[in-house]
Protein backbone atom coordinates (compact mmCIF):
# COMPACT_ATOMS: atom_id res chain seq x y z
CA UNK A 1 0.00 0.00 0.00
CA UNK A 2 1.38 3.56 -0.93
CA UNK A 3 0.10 6.98 -0.19
CA UNK A 4 -0.48 8.76 -3.36
CA UNK A 5 0.81 12.30 -4.03
CA UNK A 6 -1.48 14.20 -3.83
CA UNK A 7 -3.61 13.61 -0.07
CA UNK A 8 -4.21 11.10 1.88
CA UNK A 9 -5.35 8.44 -0.50
CA UNK A 10 -3.96 5.12 0.09
CA UNK A 11 -3.33 2.79 -3.24
CA UNK A 12 -4.96 -0.83 -2.06
CA UNK A 13 -5.38 -4.33 -4.39
CA UNK A 14 -8.18 -6.24 -4.24
CA UNK A 15 -10.54 -9.23 -5.44
CA UNK A 16 -14.37 -8.63 -5.71
CA UNK A 17 -16.03 -11.42 -6.93
CA UNK A 18 -13.10 -13.08 -8.86
CA UNK A 19 -11.98 -9.88 -10.14
CA UNK A 20 -8.60 -7.95 -9.52
CA UNK A 21 -8.90 -4.33 -8.66
CA UNK A 22 -6.35 -1.13 -8.27
CA UNK A 23 -7.84 1.74 -6.71
CA UNK A 24 -7.51 4.81 -4.50
CA UNK A 25 -9.08 5.06 -1.74
CA UNK A 26 -9.52 7.32 0.95
CA UNK A 27 -8.64 5.68 4.64
CA UNK A 28 -12.07 6.78 6.28
CA UNK A 29 -13.73 5.28 3.31
CA UNK A 30 -15.78 2.28 4.30
CA UNK A 31 -15.72 -1.03 2.60
CA UNK A 32 -19.56 -0.84 1.52
CA UNK A 33 -19.13 2.53 -0.14
CA UNK A 34 -16.26 0.87 -2.19
CA UNK A 35 -18.15 -2.02 -3.27
CA UNK A 36 -21.33 -0.12 -3.76
CA UNK A 37 -20.16 3.62 -5.08
CA UNK A 38 -16.72 2.43 -6.38
CA UNK A 39 -17.76 -0.73 -7.75
CA UNK A 40 -21.30 -0.80 -8.06
CA UNK A 41 -21.83 -4.05 -6.93
CA UNK A 42 -25.65 -3.03 -5.23
CA UNK A 43 -26.38 -6.13 -3.14
CA UNK A 44 -24.70 -4.78 -0.71
CA UNK A 45 -27.31 -2.89 1.30
CA UNK A 46 -26.49 -0.29 3.91
CA UNK A 47 -29.10 -0.53 6.49
CA UNK A 48 -28.05 1.58 9.97
CA UNK A 49 -24.67 1.94 9.33
CA UNK A 50 -23.60 0.98 12.81
CA UNK A 51 -23.17 -2.48 12.44
CA UNK A 52 -26.05 -3.88 13.74
CA UNK A 53 -28.59 -4.51 10.77
CA UNK A 54 -26.16 -7.27 8.93
CA UNK A 55 -27.56 -5.75 5.54
CA UNK A 56 -23.93 -4.95 4.34
CA UNK A 57 -21.76 -8.50 5.28
CA UNK A 58 -19.96 -10.04 2.61
CA UNK A 59 -17.33 -12.87 2.98
CA UNK A 60 -14.25 -11.27 2.99
CA UNK A 61 -11.19 -13.87 3.20
CA UNK A 62 -13.71 -16.51 3.75
CA UNK A 63 -15.11 -14.58 7.16
CA UNK A 64 -18.37 -13.18 7.26
CA UNK A 65 -17.72 -9.45 7.58
CA UNK A 66 -20.33 -6.08 7.60
CA UNK A 67 -18.89 -3.87 5.22
CA UNK A 68 -20.25 -0.79 7.01
CA UNK A 69 -17.58 -1.74 9.84
CA UNK A 70 -14.24 -2.20 8.13
CA UNK A 71 -12.50 0.29 6.06
CA UNK A 72 -11.48 -0.15 2.57
CA UNK A 73 -7.61 0.27 3.36
CA UNK A 74 -8.29 -2.86 5.93
CA UNK A 75 -9.50 -5.03 3.11
CA UNK A 76 -6.34 -4.23 0.89
CA UNK A 77 -4.99 -8.00 -0.44
CA UNK A 78 -8.41 -9.65 0.40
CA UNK A 79 -10.87 -11.82 -1.74
CA UNK A 80 -14.49 -10.22 -1.30
CA UNK A 81 -17.49 -12.23 -2.45
CA UNK A 82 -20.97 -10.53 -2.73
CA UNK A 83 -24.11 -12.83 -3.69
CA UNK A 84 -23.36 -11.17 -7.33
CA UNK A 85 -20.39 -13.92 -6.95
CA UNK A 86 -21.84 -16.21 -5.26
CA UNK A 87 -25.34 -16.49 -7.00
CA UNK A 88 -24.03 -19.69 -9.45
CA UNK A 89 -22.14 -21.45 -6.37
CA UNK A 90 -24.13 -24.77 -5.28
CA UNK A 91 -24.14 -23.79 -1.49
CA UNK A 92 -25.79 -20.08 -2.11
CA UNK A 93 -27.89 -21.55 -5.02
CA UNK A 94 -29.24 -24.07 -2.46
CA UNK A 95 -29.79 -21.44 0.10
CA UNK A 96 -31.37 -19.13 -2.64
CA UNK A 97 -33.81 -22.14 -3.47
CA UNK A 98 -34.75 -22.43 0.20
CA UNK A 99 -35.45 -18.59 1.48
CA UNK A 100 -37.71 -18.82 -2.09
CA UNK A 101 -39.64 -21.89 -1.25
CA UNK A 102 -40.03 -20.68 2.64
CA UNK A 103 -41.17 -17.49 1.02
CA UNK A 104 -38.31 -15.84 3.63
CA UNK A 105 -38.40 -12.47 2.14
CA UNK A 106 -40.91 -9.60 2.07
CA UNK A 107 -39.20 -6.23 0.97
CA UNK A 108 -36.09 -8.43 0.78
CA UNK A 109 -33.51 -5.51 1.82
CA UNK A 110 -31.77 -7.82 4.27
CA UNK A 111 -32.31 -11.18 2.14
CA UNK A 112 -28.77 -10.40 0.58
CA UNK A 113 -26.86 -10.43 3.97
CA UNK A 114 -29.14 -12.73 5.19
CA UNK A 115 -28.06 -15.44 2.18
CA UNK A 116 -24.56 -14.45 2.88
CA UNK A 117 -24.86 -15.69 6.78
CA UNK A 118 -26.20 -18.93 5.65
CA UNK A 119 -23.43 -19.64 3.00
CA UNK A 120 -21.10 -18.62 5.36
CA UNK A 121 -22.35 -21.38 7.99
CA UNK A 122 -22.97 -23.85 5.23
CA UNK A 123 -19.20 -22.88 4.05
CA UNK A 124 -18.00 -23.51 8.11
CA UNK A 125 -20.06 -26.41 8.91
CA UNK A 126 -17.39 -27.69 11.78
CA UNK A 127 -17.12 -23.90 13.51
CA UNK A 128 -18.47 -22.75 16.58
CA UNK A 129 -21.26 -20.52 15.22
CA UNK A 130 -22.54 -23.40 12.83
CA UNK A 131 -23.36 -24.83 16.07
CA UNK A 132 -25.22 -21.71 17.64
CA UNK A 133 -29.22 -22.20 17.46
CA UNK A 134 -30.44 -21.12 14.59
CA UNK A 135 -31.64 -17.59 16.50
CA UNK A 136 -28.50 -17.06 17.40
CA UNK A 137 -26.93 -17.08 14.45
CA UNK A 138 -29.64 -14.31 13.50
CA UNK A 139 -28.38 -12.11 16.05
CA UNK A 140 -26.03 -9.70 13.86
CA UNK A 141 -28.99 -9.35 11.08
CA UNK A 142 -31.85 -7.53 11.40
CA UNK A 143 -35.04 -8.54 9.08
CA UNK A 144 -38.18 -5.26 9.69
CA UNK A 145 -40.78 -7.04 8.06
CA UNK A 146 -41.09 -10.97 8.10
CA UNK A 147 -41.06 -11.59 11.73
CA UNK A 148 -38.65 -13.82 10.84
CA UNK A 149 -40.32 -16.90 11.23
CA UNK A 150 -40.33 -17.96 7.27
CA UNK A 151 -36.18 -16.60 7.36
CA UNK A 152 -35.85 -19.72 10.21
CA UNK A 153 -37.75 -22.15 7.88
CA UNK A 154 -35.75 -21.23 5.28
CA UNK A 155 -32.48 -21.47 7.41
CA UNK A 156 -33.82 -24.70 9.07
CA UNK A 157 -34.36 -26.47 5.38
CA UNK A 158 -30.93 -25.91 4.55
CA UNK A 159 -29.02 -26.59 7.62
CA UNK A 160 -31.30 -29.75 8.80
CA UNK A 161 -33.28 -30.37 12.45
CA UNK A 162 -31.45 -27.43 14.66
CA UNK A 163 -32.89 -25.68 17.30
CA UNK A 164 -34.08 -22.13 17.08
CA UNK A 165 -37.41 -22.68 15.38
CA UNK A 166 -39.84 -20.39 17.79
CA UNK A 167 -40.03 -16.84 16.48
CA UNK A 168 -38.21 -14.79 19.95
CA UNK A 169 -36.39 -12.33 18.64
CA UNK B 1 -21.94 9.78 7.16
CA UNK B 2 -18.28 9.93 6.34
CA UNK B 3 -15.49 10.92 9.17
CA UNK B 4 -12.91 13.20 8.52
CA UNK B 5 -10.04 12.47 6.94
CA UNK B 6 -7.51 10.09 8.65
CA UNK B 7 -4.17 8.68 7.81
CA UNK B 8 -3.74 5.22 7.91
CA UNK B 9 -0.38 3.35 8.82
CA UNK B 10 0.66 -0.35 8.63
CA UNK B 11 3.63 -1.22 11.24
CA UNK B 12 5.78 -3.97 9.83
CA UNK B 13 6.23 -5.48 13.65
CA UNK B 14 5.76 -4.59 17.25
CA UNK B 15 8.85 -2.52 17.12
CA UNK B 16 8.25 0.20 14.50
CA UNK B 17 4.49 0.12 15.75
CA UNK B 18 5.59 1.18 19.46
CA UNK B 19 7.90 3.82 17.18
CA UNK B 20 4.89 5.08 15.28
CA UNK B 21 2.97 5.42 18.74
CA UNK B 22 5.22 7.60 20.45
CA UNK B 23 5.66 9.50 16.94
CA UNK B 24 2.01 10.59 16.77
CA UNK B 25 0.14 12.35 19.45
CA UNK B 26 -3.63 11.68 18.01
CA UNK B 27 -2.86 8.25 17.15
CA UNK B 28 -5.71 4.67 17.40
CA UNK B 29 -4.18 1.40 16.94
CA UNK B 30 -6.93 -0.88 15.18
CA UNK B 31 -6.98 -4.73 14.35
CA UNK B 32 -10.72 -5.62 14.20
CA UNK B 33 -11.84 -2.48 14.91
CA UNK B 34 -15.02 -3.77 15.54
CA UNK B 35 -15.85 -1.51 18.19
CA UNK B 36 -13.62 1.92 17.26
CA UNK B 37 -14.91 1.84 13.84
CA UNK B 38 -18.29 2.73 15.00
CA UNK B 39 -16.78 5.53 17.54
CA UNK B 40 -14.77 6.87 14.32
CA UNK B 41 -17.85 6.72 11.82
CA UNK B 42 -19.78 8.92 13.89
CA UNK B 43 -17.00 11.01 14.72
CA UNK B 44 -17.35 10.24 18.66
CA UNK B 45 -13.82 10.30 18.90
CA UNK B 46 -10.81 12.54 17.35
CA UNK B 47 -8.01 10.88 16.01
CA UNK B 48 -5.70 11.76 13.09
CA UNK B 49 -4.01 8.57 12.65
CA UNK B 50 -5.04 4.87 12.10
CA UNK B 51 -2.20 2.22 12.82
CA UNK B 52 -3.38 -1.05 11.46
CA UNK B 53 -1.67 -3.87 13.90
CA UNK B 54 -3.99 -6.79 12.36
CA UNK B 55 -1.04 -8.04 9.95
CA UNK B 56 1.46 -8.27 12.60
CA UNK B 57 1.73 -11.94 13.18
CA UNK B 58 3.69 -11.86 16.38
CA UNK B 59 0.47 -11.10 17.81
CA UNK B 60 -1.24 -13.64 16.27
CA UNK B 61 -0.77 -17.09 18.02
CA UNK B 62 -1.64 -19.57 21.14
CA UNK B 63 0.74 -20.69 23.11
CA UNK B 64 0.29 -23.44 26.38
CA UNK B 65 3.83 -23.48 28.11
CA UNK B 66 3.14 -25.62 31.04
CA UNK B 67 0.47 -24.50 33.38
CA UNK B 68 0.04 -20.77 31.17
CA UNK B 69 -2.17 -20.37 28.35
CA UNK B 70 -1.03 -17.47 26.20
CA UNK B 71 -3.25 -15.68 23.86
CA UNK B 72 -1.50 -13.56 21.30
CA UNK B 73 -3.45 -9.92 21.18
CA UNK B 74 -4.67 -10.35 17.75
CA UNK B 75 -6.49 -13.62 17.86
CA UNK B 76 -10.28 -13.32 16.72
CA UNK B 77 -13.19 -14.31 18.80
CA UNK B 78 -13.84 -16.52 16.02
CA UNK B 79 -10.41 -18.14 16.01
CA UNK B 80 -10.95 -18.29 20.13
CA UNK B 81 -14.42 -20.03 20.09
CA UNK B 82 -12.67 -22.56 16.94
CA UNK B 83 -9.37 -23.35 18.77
CA UNK B 84 -8.82 -26.64 20.10
CA UNK B 85 -6.48 -25.65 22.94
CA UNK B 86 -8.25 -23.37 24.22
CA UNK B 87 -11.36 -25.35 23.93
CA UNK B 88 -9.79 -28.07 26.17
CA UNK B 89 -7.80 -25.86 28.63
CA UNK B 90 -9.96 -22.86 28.79
CA UNK B 91 -12.92 -23.64 28.09
CA UNK B 92 -14.93 -20.57 29.65
CA UNK B 93 -12.63 -18.33 27.44
CA UNK B 94 -14.23 -20.18 24.46
CA UNK B 95 -17.75 -19.81 25.36
CA UNK B 96 -17.55 -16.17 26.22
CA UNK B 97 -16.09 -16.21 22.79
CA UNK B 98 -18.82 -17.03 21.03
CA UNK B 99 -21.10 -15.29 23.02
CA UNK B 100 -19.97 -12.02 22.04
CA UNK B 101 -21.97 -9.53 19.53
CA UNK B 102 -22.60 -11.93 16.63
CA UNK B 103 -20.84 -13.42 13.35
CA UNK B 104 -19.65 -10.98 11.80
CA UNK B 105 -18.44 -9.03 14.68
CA UNK B 106 -16.79 -11.72 16.21
CA UNK B 107 -15.05 -12.76 12.50
CA UNK B 108 -12.79 -9.42 13.24
CA UNK B 109 -13.09 -8.51 16.99
CA UNK B 110 -9.81 -9.59 18.87
CA UNK B 111 -9.70 -10.80 22.22
CA UNK B 112 -6.96 -6.80 23.15
CA UNK B 113 -9.74 -4.92 21.64
CA UNK B 114 -12.64 -6.29 23.38
CA UNK B 115 -10.48 -5.82 27.00
CA UNK B 116 -9.02 -2.41 25.62
CA UNK B 117 -12.35 -0.91 24.41
CA UNK B 118 -13.51 -1.53 28.24
CA UNK B 119 -17.22 -1.37 27.69
CA UNK B 120 -19.14 -1.85 30.47
CA UNK B 121 -21.13 -4.79 28.84
CA UNK B 122 -18.23 -6.55 27.76
CA UNK B 123 -18.17 -10.28 28.03
CA UNK B 124 -14.80 -11.41 27.81
CA UNK B 125 -13.65 -9.87 31.11
CA UNK B 126 -15.59 -12.58 33.28
CA UNK B 127 -13.68 -15.46 32.03
CA UNK B 128 -10.30 -13.47 32.04
CA UNK B 129 -11.32 -12.99 35.78
CA UNK B 130 -12.43 -16.58 36.25
CA UNK B 131 -9.13 -17.61 34.91
CA UNK B 132 -6.91 -15.75 36.47
CA UNK B 133 -5.28 -14.25 33.84
CA UNK B 134 -2.54 -11.58 33.50
CA UNK B 135 -2.63 -8.92 31.19
CA UNK B 136 0.62 -8.37 29.12
CA UNK B 137 1.45 -4.71 28.00
CA UNK B 138 4.17 -3.56 25.95
CA UNK B 139 5.94 0.23 25.50
CA UNK B 140 9.24 1.54 23.64
CA UNK B 141 11.02 1.40 27.18
CA UNK B 142 9.11 -1.89 29.15
CA UNK B 143 7.21 -4.55 29.43
CA UNK B 144 5.01 -5.00 32.34
CA UNK B 145 2.22 -7.88 33.07
CA UNK B 146 -1.05 -6.70 35.27
CA UNK B 147 -3.58 -8.84 36.82
CA UNK B 148 -6.35 -8.75 35.09
CA UNK B 149 -8.42 -7.44 38.12
CA UNK B 150 -5.82 -4.36 37.84
CA UNK B 151 -6.66 -4.08 34.47
CA UNK B 152 -10.15 -3.42 34.37
CA UNK B 153 -10.71 0.30 35.87
CA UNK B 154 -14.22 1.19 35.33
CA UNK B 155 -17.05 1.14 32.33
CA UNK B 156 -14.97 2.88 30.05
CA UNK B 157 -11.19 2.67 30.97
CA UNK B 158 -8.27 0.00 31.56
CA UNK B 159 -4.65 0.54 32.64
CA UNK B 160 -3.53 0.72 29.23
CA UNK B 161 -2.47 4.25 28.50
CA UNK B 162 -1.50 6.10 24.77
CA UNK B 163 1.49 4.20 23.62
CA UNK B 164 1.45 0.96 25.26
CA UNK B 165 -0.82 -1.77 23.71
CA UNK B 166 -1.42 -5.44 24.96
CA UNK B 167 0.83 -7.82 23.72
CA UNK B 168 -0.79 -10.71 24.72
CA UNK B 169 -2.86 -12.78 27.64
CA UNK B 170 -1.71 -15.14 30.08
CA UNK B 171 -4.81 -17.39 31.73
CA UNK B 172 -4.19 -20.28 34.34
CA UNK B 173 -4.27 -24.22 32.26
CA UNK B 174 -4.60 -25.82 34.92
CA UNK B 175 -8.20 -25.05 35.97
CA UNK B 176 -10.05 -28.33 36.60
CA UNK B 177 -13.26 -27.38 34.85
CA UNK B 178 -14.35 -23.74 33.65
CA UNK B 179 -17.53 -23.09 32.36
CA UNK B 180 -19.66 -19.20 31.54
CA UNK B 181 -23.33 -18.23 31.28
CA UNK B 182 -24.57 -15.09 29.79
CA UNK B 183 -27.98 -13.76 30.41
CA UNK B 184 -28.75 -10.89 27.99
CA UNK B 185 -31.17 -8.55 26.88
CA UNK B 186 -34.03 -9.38 25.11
CA UNK B 187 -33.89 -9.00 21.60
CA UNK B 188 -30.29 -7.66 22.07
CA UNK B 189 -26.70 -9.15 21.91
CA UNK B 190 -26.09 -7.13 24.83
CA UNK B 191 -25.76 -8.65 28.16
CA UNK B 192 -27.08 -8.18 31.75
CA UNK B 193 -24.58 -10.40 33.30
CA UNK B 194 -21.66 -12.62 32.01
CA UNK B 195 -20.36 -15.11 34.66
CA UNK B 196 -17.23 -17.48 34.38
CA UNK B 197 -15.76 -19.46 36.62
CA UNK B 198 -12.93 -21.98 37.26
CA UNK B 199 -12.52 -24.92 39.82
CA UNK B 200 -8.71 -24.83 41.18
CA UNK B 201 -7.64 -27.93 43.04
CA UNK B 202 -4.51 -28.49 45.16
CA UNK B 203 -3.53 -30.24 48.48
CA UNK B 204 -4.13 -27.13 49.75
CA UNK B 205 -7.36 -25.43 49.05
CA UNK B 206 -9.81 -26.12 46.43
CA UNK B 207 -11.60 -23.27 45.35
CA UNK B 208 -13.69 -21.29 42.39
CA UNK B 209 -12.53 -18.39 40.98
CA UNK B 210 -15.48 -16.06 39.46
CA UNK B 211 -15.58 -13.56 37.41
CA UNK B 212 -18.80 -11.00 36.56
CA UNK B 213 -18.81 -8.82 34.22
CA UNK B 214 -21.50 -6.28 32.69
CA UNK B 215 -23.55 -6.37 35.76
CA UNK B 216 -20.89 -4.01 37.56
CA UNK B 217 -19.60 -0.70 36.35
CA UNK B 218 -16.43 -2.65 36.20
CA UNK B 219 -15.71 -6.43 36.15
CA UNK B 220 -15.04 -8.39 39.56
CA UNK B 221 -13.34 -11.16 40.86
CA UNK B 222 -14.77 -13.55 43.68
CA UNK B 223 -12.17 -16.21 45.17
CA UNK B 224 -14.69 -18.97 46.69
CA UNK B 225 -13.66 -21.77 48.65
CA UNK B 226 -15.14 -24.69 49.06
CA UNK B 227 -15.38 -25.89 52.49
CA UNK B 228 -16.94 -28.96 53.53
CA UNK B 229 -17.25 -30.19 50.19
CA UNK B 230 -19.87 -28.04 49.36
CA UNK B 231 -20.99 -25.38 47.06
CA UNK B 232 -23.37 -22.57 48.22
CA UNK B 233 -24.49 -20.18 45.32
CA UNK B 234 -26.40 -17.77 47.80
CA UNK B 235 -23.17 -16.97 49.24
CA UNK B 236 -21.43 -16.55 45.98
CA UNK B 237 -24.87 -13.84 45.05
CA UNK B 238 -24.23 -12.06 48.84
CA UNK B 239 -20.77 -11.73 48.34
CA UNK B 240 -21.31 -10.01 45.20
CA UNK B 241 -24.01 -7.65 46.32
CA UNK B 242 -21.95 -6.85 49.72
CA UNK B 243 -19.06 -5.71 47.53
CA UNK B 244 -20.56 -3.91 45.05
CA UNK B 245 -24.49 -3.17 45.46
CA UNK B 246 -23.36 0.21 45.86
CA UNK B 247 -21.58 0.64 42.07
CA UNK B 248 -24.52 -0.66 40.13
CA UNK B 249 -25.34 1.52 37.15
CA UNK B 250 -29.18 2.66 37.00
CA UNK B 251 -29.98 2.09 33.58
CA UNK B 252 -33.56 0.73 32.48
CA UNK B 253 -33.33 -2.57 34.17
CA UNK B 254 -34.39 -2.38 37.51
CA UNK B 255 -32.81 -3.38 39.58
CA UNK B 256 -35.09 -5.72 41.70
CA UNK B 257 -35.08 -7.71 38.29
CA UNK B 258 -31.45 -7.60 37.90
CA UNK B 259 -30.81 -9.02 41.68
CA UNK B 260 -33.45 -12.29 40.81
CA UNK B 261 -31.97 -12.74 37.61
CA UNK B 262 -28.19 -13.01 38.61
CA UNK B 263 -29.78 -15.83 41.00
CA UNK B 264 -30.91 -17.71 38.58
CA UNK B 265 -27.41 -17.49 36.41
CA UNK B 266 -25.47 -18.36 39.40
CA UNK B 267 -27.72 -21.07 40.12
CA UNK B 268 -27.68 -22.29 36.75
CA UNK B 269 -23.85 -21.86 36.44
CA UNK B 270 -22.94 -24.11 39.49
CA UNK B 271 -25.32 -26.66 38.20
CA UNK B 272 -24.18 -27.06 34.89
CA UNK B 273 -20.66 -27.10 36.25
CA UNK B 274 -20.69 -29.65 38.85
CA UNK B 275 -24.11 -31.46 38.46
CA UNK B 276 -21.70 -34.20 37.86
CA UNK B 277 -19.20 -33.57 40.39
CA UNK B 278 -20.19 -36.67 42.99
CA UNK B 279 -18.13 -35.12 46.05
CA UNK B 280 -19.70 -31.66 45.91
CA UNK B 281 -22.87 -31.05 47.73
CA UNK B 282 -24.61 -27.66 45.47
CA UNK B 283 -27.08 -25.69 47.38
CA UNK B 284 -29.03 -23.19 44.99
CA UNK B 285 -30.82 -19.90 45.54
CA UNK B 286 -34.21 -21.48 44.10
Amino acid sequence: MANEENGLRKSIKIVVNGTRYSLYVEPRMLLVHLLRDKLGIKSVHIGCDSAQCGACSVIMNNKLVKSCNVFAVQAADSEILTLEGLKDNPLMRSAIDSFIKSNAYQCGYCTPGMLNLLYYIKSNKDSADASLDINDMLIGNICRCTGYINIIKAFKRELGAQDGGSDSR
Amino acid sequence: MYPKQIDYIIPKNIEDLLSMLNSYSNAKVIAGGQFLTNLIKSNMIDLDVLIDISRIKELNFVKLDGNELIIGANLTLNEISNNDTIKSKAAALAKAALSVADIQIRSLATIAGNICSAYRYRDIPSALLALEASINKISLNKEESLDAQEFFIDSLNTKCSYNEIVKSVSLRADSKRSNYIKLRELNSERSIVSMALALFESSNESYIGIGVSAFFDKPIYIKYIIDDKKVDAREIYNEMMSRYESIIIKDDIPLEYRKRAIKKVIDKLIADTFSDYKDLRLILNG
